[in-house]
């Protein structure tokens, strides 16, 4: 058995987690008081809040990866697309994909046309699965 | 060994045809099936009875090596397959024309490995493949329906 490592992350995972681990950090002020990690608390806690944002995802791979495997699933999936000034638009759902490289980093913003939408959701989350895999037989 | 079993149905408004060969290409089912990551080592298509590839399969962050053996395929109308390995599961799926459309039944039954017994309680594992069958289909009828 081997143990999957995630190599796309949702931002709103990543920011619960932060706002999540500022609560037991804020205890151990309590058992520690010595120690001061107050403002690493805050710090955390508001990042956390700041980036718990849904249909935001980082990548750990470069943005040109990033996009061609994007652009892989898509032709998998057998749905066409447009790629215009940085953002690449699903034509059948218009969603647009904006893809951002932050240093080591790669962001992927949804911007969702209609809200709880099915199809676009698992647009979404199907580009984020594919996200995951490395090995070119999956295409 | 205790076996679980997951029954879906679901209406599809594109043809049998495009539903039945859909499904017999082995590289298209990660796009539909969440907790699989990859089925290698495909055969030449299209698949026969007798036919087998391997996969790769996600639960709870373990990843499950295993092959996949085509039971018995009927063009149009049944896809039946097992799977050995980490995960012993049987799934019979089956396509019938309704109103133009296609009605698509599922059914899966499986046996969870000791292993995962216990590491984690019977009734996550039932819930985890109960809806990874469940968007099986859902998503099955979100795509094809999108490609029409």
């Amino acid at each position: 058995m081997k143990i999957s490592v995630p190599r796309a992350i949702s931002f709103n995972t990543l920011g619960s987690f932060f706002v999540f681990l500022s609560l037991p950090l804020s205890l151990s002020i309590i058992i520690y008081p010595f120690i001061n990690i107050t403002n690493l608390i805050i710090v955390l806690f508001f990042i956390g809040l700041l980036i718990r944002r849904r249909n935001r995802f980082i990548t750990f791979h470069s943005a040109s990866v990033t996009r061609k495997l994007i652009e892989n699933t898509l032709g998998l999936m057998k749905l066409n697309y447009t790629y215009e000034l940085d953002i690449l638009t699903v034509n059948k759902t218009r969603t647009q994909i904006l893809i951002r490289s932050i240093g080591f980093f790669t962001v992927i913003i949804f911007n969702m046309i209609e809200k709880d939408s099915k199809r676009e959701k698992y647009i979404m989350n199907t580009l984020i699965k594919y996200q995951q895999l490395s090995s070119k037989s999956s295409f | 060994m205790q076996k679980e079993k997951v029954h879906f149905e679901i209406d599809i408004n594109v043809p049998q045809e495009n539903v039945f060969d859909f499904l017999t290409d082995p590289k298209n089912i990660p796009l539909v099936l969440p907790g699989l990551v990859e089925n290698y080592n495909i055969p030449e298509l299209p698949i026969k009875k007798g036919s087998t590839f391997n996969f790769r399969y996600q639960i709870l962050g373990v990843l499950l090596d295993g092959k996949t053996i085509i039971d018995e395929i009927e063009r149009s109308s049944i896809y039946n397959f097992t799977t050995e390995g980490e995960v012993d599961s049987k799934w019979l799926q089956n396509m019938t024309t309704k109103n133009g459309g296609t009605h698509f039944t599922l059914d899966v039954e499986y046996t969870p490995p000791r292993s995962w017994l216990d590491k984690a309680k019977l009734t996550m594992i039932q819930e985890i493949n109960r809806r990874d069958a469940e968007k099986y289909t859902k998503n099955l009828k979100e795509l094809l329906e999108m490609q029409s």
